[in-house]
């Protein structure tokens, strides 16, 4: 009886170096795991993303161009001068802004409206719907020169031999005035199969017997559209309407194909802007300053649009 | 009863005016690449009169199409496969893991969905030529790899927390690696959401244009979109009827693809989207 007490605390003491052994051999197991499993591809992603993303935000307070191979701290003179000087950065900028605003509200709005209609059961719906999506699996640069053909080409002899189409010609690709519709136009066609595919997911998600409670107690069904549907759909038309912001301000490849920033720079892009900032006067340093400012711009709209994604997430 | 036929015929006219509008561009392409040239400028509208087969000889030959092709499957095909390989494991460990590390990692590759591809061009240039991967197919896979995989670790974590950890601890108990338990049990439970990302990155890359526009200048190494767009704006400029035919050219592939594969692009895209 005497004797159990420290055999007890021995037994106990050797149980625990035991599972103590056994919990390092399973802690070292773990960070070995750990290694393979994780670290490639963090290696990979801080040498190609992190180090060129801290380095760009160096660059963008050097002079580093062609000419000049020794690199020098210049401060904010690259950000004042874009503020001051620079007569293309803040143009193309506004122009960015003008599109954004535009393919947003009409990419929402009538993605939301096919969206509706595609809810409904009538015939061949699926084949329609199919039929819109198309132009999403198309590169937007290709689709940039396909609207190239339609605008130049295909719209002006239809205007021509039909009087009903007349309105078809105008310079959709000439005029200054015009040529950021037509680029909103072919981001739409490309566009709108993405939205309205996930607004149709939006609205086939809401609980049924919402409806159906809704329909017993009298709401007709516009009412039920703006009452119910509307706003249990809403979450999923704010996360589409944020990716689509920041995507649009993102915008090039359309915009190299279709218009190469013309006629003069009426339809330049902050990014293209950049691009040729960058590579047509190997101003890198300044063009890095530009760059740092948009992406400013869409972290900003990133960041709302996966806030709303995870609170919606949260439901 | 006859409101709700009328509604929905109603609906059958008006949606379908508008997906046949939406496709209208697709049928220009097609009518006028067999063309010559003459007939795509005069009659653009027209319905060829003859099989008129020339520009797909001339842009075949000129665009050097099986390379162009061979290009963009190569560096689709392997990235893919390298995001999933990485994205899978890497997915799979931090969603099973709790501690500080694990989280720290998962915010780590949260700057990559928020921070552009804009602001990173420039510099990530000049370091893929110091590293000698610019200019080369395996240097871009490998920047794909980078560049894409964080996305898609989220939406594997995502998938990982949906499974029971069960399933891998009497796997585990029976003797089996970490390595073999994730290849045998976990992985084949992910296929749902690996197929998600094969879908969502294939279009992403086969489609991208300013990433090979920036690092590929060889003519031998450009994909499609990139090989396409530096003739229609060199030896096609106004020969509408070799542009018209390369442009229908490049559509093709995922044109295909798409028809075969609808139901899970439309799904994939919309889940990758949402979820992610």
């Amino acid at each position: 009886m005497l004797n159990s007490v420290p055999n007890k605390e021995k037994e106990k003491a050797l149980a625990f170096s035991f599972l103590k052994r056994n919990g390092n051999v399973k802690q070292r197991e773990n960070r070995l795991t750990f290694l393979i499993f994780v670290a490639p591809i963090l290696l990979l992603f801080t040498l190609l993303f992190i180090v060129p993303l801290v380095q760009g935000i160096y660059y963008a307070f050097t002079d580093w161009d062609a000419v000049n191979p020794v690199l020098n701290f210049v401060g904010l003179k690259n950000f004042v001068k874009i503020f001051t000087i620079d007569s293309n950065f803040i143009p193309a900028m506004g122009r960015t802004f003008y599109f954004v605003i535009f393919n947003v509200f009409l990419s929402n709005i009538i993605g939301m409206l096919f969206a509706i209609a595609f809810t409904n059961d009538f015939r061949f719906n699926n084949i329609f719907r199919s039929m819109i999506f198309i132009p999403n699996v198309i590169s937007m640069v290709i689709g940039g020169f396909i609207w190239q053909f339609m605008f130049l080409k295909v719209m002006p002899q239809a205007a021509a031999n039909n009087s009903l189409l007349g309105f078809l010609d105008q310079s959709w690709l000439s005029d200054s005035n015009i040529v950021m519709f037509s680029i909103v136009i072919v981001s739409l066609w490309q566009g709108l199969g993405f939205m309205m595919t996930i607004f149709i997911a939006g609205l086939l998600g809401i609980d049924g017997s919402l409806i159906e409670a809704g329909t017993i107690d009298g709401a007709s069904g516009w009412q039920s559209f703006w009452k119910i549907k509307l706003p249990a759909v809403l979450p999923t038309v704010a996360v589409g309407a944020f990716m689509n912001i920041a995507g649009s301000f993102k915008i090039f490849d359309t915009v190299f194909s279709l218009t190469n920033g013309g006629p003069g720079r009426s339809s330049e892009v902050a990014m293209l802007e950049i691009y040729r900032e960058a590579y047509a006067y190997k101003n890198f340093g300044y063009a890095s300053a530009k760059a740092v400012l948009l992406a400013l711009v869409i972290i900003i709209f990133t960041i709302i649009q996966l806030k709303l994604t995870s609170d919606k997430e949260g439901y | 009863m006859k409101a709700k036929t009328i509604k929905s015929a109603l609906l059958t006219i008006v949606m379908g005016i508008i997906a046949l509008l939406w496709i209208i561009p697709v049928y220009y392409l097609v009518i006028n690449a067999f063309k010559p040239l003459k007939d795509v400028v005069i009659r653009t509208g027209a319905f060829p009169t003859t099989l008129f087969l020339q520009n797909f000889i001339d842009v075949w030959k000129m665009t050097d199409y099986p390379l162009l092709f061979a290009n963009s499957f190569i560096i689709t095909s392997c990235s893919v496969a390298l995001i999933v390989l990485f994205s899978s494991m890497a997915g799979y460990k931090l969603a099973r893991s709790s501690g500080k590390v694990a989280n720290l990692t998962i915010l780590y590759f949260l700057v990559a969905l928020v921070i552009p591809f804009q602001s990173i061009m420039i510099p990530l240039v000049k370091l893929m030529s110091q590293l000698h991967l610019a200019n080369s197919k395996i240097g871009i896979i490998i920047l794909y790899t980078a560049l894409q995989s964080p996305m898609s670790i989220y939406l594997y974590y995502g998938a990982v927390k949906c499974i029971s950890p069960s399933l891998e601890e009497s796997a585990t108990i029976d003797g089996a690696g970490p390595i073999r338990t994730f290849f045998s049990i976990i992985f084949p439970l992910l296929s749902p959401m690996t197929s998600t990302i094969v879908i969502l990155n294939t279009l992403w890359l086969w489609n991208d244009f300013l990433l090979p526009l920036v690092l590929i200048s060889d003519a031998t190494k450009k994909t499609i979109p990139l090989g396409t767009s530096a003739l229609m704006f060199g030896s096609f400029m106004n020969k509408w009827n070799l542009g018209i035919t390369s442009i229908l050219l490049a559509t093709i592939p995922m044109l295909v693809v798409y028809l075969v594969l609808q139901k899970y692009i439309v799904k994939g895209i919309t889940e990758g989207s949402v979820k992610g």
